[in-house]
């Protein structure tokens, strides 16, 4: 059974990216795409992924903000961040707020994968 | 990763990022809103270049992001940052341009450097270092966050440090054990390493308690720590627990310590740390001198007259079991688990699947039996083999499986289990199945067997048709898996390791093969035999399958062919000997590829427990010939390979 995906991000070309890495490894199936926070935490309510993939700067509400939301109602939600280089602190700030792991840009889909993987494994 | 397909995607949207900087930057409003505005687009522009690979892009990108990040910090803008932003969007758009013709952001490197020291000039002049690496500090401030929300918490690194060891009063048996430290290093490689760092810690924080982390984490995002000691107390299987660690992403290495309480507290779980390498050549060296030692043993008590030989009966019984407890030892010391061998299957099939387009699962128990490293070596090819068949033969395409209400997702299963002193390899898909129908049509084909003898045969007949070198069914050769010439392959090499291959096969729903190889780990225990006191051989007493003396089972001839009458067969008789054989010989009823066969000899000595060694050059390219022994009486004897000697000495001429 593939499991369920929320990609949020603010650029269509970064969502098509990740979205072709886990339906190519034919065990994830993208279920919604959100742009922004906002949009994140409704999708989240109505499809209730298995695992979410949130990018962290984004206009509206960003990752982090988003993630706390969806905790609150959802306490075990999987969310993995996805950051640039330089974020840490951003990266860590989300680790504490309640994400599971995170991805680097630029990232290889056996990077991408492997962490997923991780994640829904726990 | 095949990154063309997302280029027209990525300029589209770069272009509109560009565009919004260019605008907003020669606009010159730098209100609180605006500026938020401009950061996001170098930021989204970085990350897509760098997702793109390309580099130049990301690194211009990046610094003017690093800029507008201070811009967003207050202060006002001054007309050498805009000037020095203007000059970074332009070189920015040159570089868009070139990917759009070229595909690439080389060639522009005179014109980078100048930009990136302005752009840096202007950030110093701002007073705060570039965000290359985030001083802790700056962890508690806002690091710009585009809804200027919530203030940072405080860093998680702290929190783990304040907490008490309530472990020792609660542990089980009310003991005070001393925590246990585990050590994580992270990859070099990685980009956040205090951020993975934080994965690791809440994953430990939610199976066990984490006391504290050395060095905290305000250190590590300093820079440079890659390995991180985390204090855990003494409960629970903290080796599964490291085990889990080192699966994590980006994790290179644990090591689990775990300090003497008490000295009855074995230090089992050292075993995470003391593993040292060593030259399969010297195990060999090792396993050959220790099996010097035995023979020497036994040479002795040999050549001892017997009431020497009770005198000093228990020395001579307690060494010989020291010896034989040190050659078990060494031998275990060449035992790796087959998971090194299930890990690259595991790869293979994924690969395949991938490359055929053929969505498959692959499930894999017994990864955790032990053998000899040699043999496990050995096993790869044919097992990769049968892999690639089944994959590219054996599983059908996801829609004709739909069609036949299967699942989509072939399923491959590989099963590595122990029976006596035999391992036992089973491969099996839920495929199509041999072409039974396919297999005769071909044997007639090539002039083996007529159309009348081949739909005699049973399906265990045929399927032994596979064997015979060049036999395939397949009139395409498939990239993947070659001619089909593959099989002959596979069982030579069984038949090398002194195994045999067992085939099954139904129409629509599969096909199994299972590899069943001697293996002992200890000695090997023999049948001997021979022409003579000189001449003796021996055989692993796993491929005997019954012993017939010829005063009660006579030779037939039929035809010109010999044949030992047993109660239910005539069994052709091997045509492999030193010297005739008597009434008073014995057969040995052997398993060979194409059917049971008989050995006759003239004397049978004995079954005992023997060390086999490898024969070297050129005795070794003697196929029939797994390697010599020196018995207990002392002497060298030859052991045979059952099957291989009845596959290669046991052919039926035709009637």
């Amino acid at each position: 059974m593939p499991h369920k995906v929320l990609i949020v991000d603010d650029a269509m070309f970064m969502r098509a990216m990740i979205r072709d890495i886990l339906v190519n490894s034919g065990h994830y199936e993208v279920v919604g795409e959100a742009s922004n926070g906002e949009e994140a935490v409704g999708q989240y309510q109505s499809l209730n992924p298995d695992v979410v993939r949130m990018d962290i700067v984004m206009p509206q509400m960003d990752g982090i903000e988003a993630c706390r939301e969806i905790l609150k109602d959802h306490p075990k939600a999987r969310i993995i961040m996805c950051s640039a280089l330089g974020q840490e602190a951003l990266v860590i700030e989300s680790i504490a707020a309640g994400a599971k792991d995170f991805i680097v840009k630029p990232f290889s889909a056996e990077k991408v994968l492997k962490v997923f993987d991780s994640v829904m494994a726990e | 990763m095949d990154l063309s397909k997302y280029l027209d995607l990525f300029l589209q949207e770069g272009q509109e990022h560009l565009a919004s900087l260019r605008d907003g930057i020669s606009g010159g409003i730098f209100d609180a809103g605006a500026v938020q505005i401009l950061f996001r687009s170098a930021h989204s522009l970085k990350g897509m270049a760098a997702s793109m690979g390309f580099d130049t892009l990301a690194g211009v990108a990046h610094a003017l992001e690093d800029l507008m990040n201070l811009w967003q910090q207050g202060g006002a803008v001054e007309a050498a940052d805009q000037q020095a932003a203007q000059r970074a969007v332009d070189l920015l758009d040159a570089l868009m341009d070139r990917v759009q013709t070229h595909q690439s952001d080389k060639g522009f490197e005179p014109q980078v450097a100048p930009v990136l020291e302005a752009l840096k000039t202007c950030a110093a002049g701002r007073g705060a270092p570039t965000s290359e690496k985030t001083p802790p500090e700056e962890a508690q401030t806002p690091h710009p966050r585009p809804t200027g929300g919530a203030q940072a918490e405080t860093p998680p690194g702290e929190q783990p440090q304040g907490e008490e060891p309530a472990s020792g009063a609660g542990s089980p048996g009310g003991e005070k054990r001393k925590p246990a430290t585990i050590r994580v290093s992270v990859d070099p490689g990685s980009p956040l390493a205090a951020a993975r760092i934080l994965v690791v810690n809440q994953r430990l924080q939610q199976a066990t308690e984490v006391l504290d982390m050395t060095p905290p984490l305000k250190d590590i995002q300093k820079g440079n720590v890659k390995t991180v000691a985390f204090r855990v107390p003494q409960r629970g299987d903290l080796k599964e627990l490291a085990r889990g660690l080192q699966d994590l992403p980006e994790i290179v290495q644990v090591e689990l310590e775990v300090p003497k309480a008490a000295p009855d507290e074995a230090a089992a779980d050292a075993s995470l740390i003391q593993s040292v390498q060593v030259r399969s050549t010297d195990l060999d060296a090792l396993l050959a001198e220790t099996s010097q030692l035995l023979y020497n043993l036994n040479s002795l008590e040999a050549d001892l007259p017997r009431a020497e030989r009770r005198k000093h009966g228990n020395w001579l019984d307690s060494h010989r079991a020291l010896l034989t407890r040190l050659f078990d030892q060494v031998l275990s010391i060449r035992l790796v688990s087959f998971k090194r061998l299930t890990d690259r299957i595991e790869r293979t099939a994924r690969d395949l699947s991938d490359r055929l387009g053929k969505p498959l699962r692959i499930e894999v128990s017994g990864a955790d039996q032990q053998a000899d490293r040699s043999l496990v070596e050995k096993l790869l090819p044919p097992i990769t083999h049968l892999i690639r068949n089944a994959v590219d033969h054996g599983l059908e395409e996801a829609q004709e499986r739909q069609a036949a209400g299967k699942d989509p997702v072939g399923t491959l299963r590989l099963q590595i289990s122990r029976e006596a002193e035999s391992l036992l390899i089973e491969f099996r898909d839920d495929g199509r199945g041999l072409d039974l129908e396919g297999i005769r049509k071909k044997a007639v084909e090539r002039g083996i067997l007529s159309a009348s003898d081949a739909s005699l045969l049973d399906k265990r007949r045929v399927l032994e048709l596979i064997s015979l070198p060049a036999f395939s069914t397949r009139t395409r050769v498939s990239e993947v898996s070659g001619r089909g010439v593959g099989m002959d392959v596979v069982y030579a090499s069984v038949e090398s390791l002194g195994g045999r291959l067992e085939m099954d096969t139904e129409k629509g729903k599969g096909t199994s093969f299972t590899l069943v190889i001697p293996s002992a780990v200890t000695l090997t225990q023999v049948l001997t035999f021979g022409w003579s006191d000189e001449i003796r051989f021996a055989l692993p007493t796993s491929l005997v399958l019954r012993l017939y003396p010829l005063t009660q089972y006579p030779i037939v001839t039929v035809g010109n062919r010999k044949y030992l009458q047993t109660e239910e067969d005539l069994v052709p008789v091997l045509s492999w000997g030193y010297g005739p054989v008597g009434r008073e010989g014995c057969g040995i009823l052997l398993a060979g590829s194409h059917g049971n066969r008989a050995l006759l000899v003239p004397m049978v000595f004995q079954s005992e427990r023997v060390i086999i060694l490898p024969l070297g050059q050129p005795l070794e390219s003697i196929q029939e010939w797994i390697g010599g022994t020196h018995l207990s009486s002392g002497q060298v004897a030859y052991v045979l390979d059952g099957r291989a000697l009845a596959t290669k000495y046991g052919e039926v001429p035709e009637a």
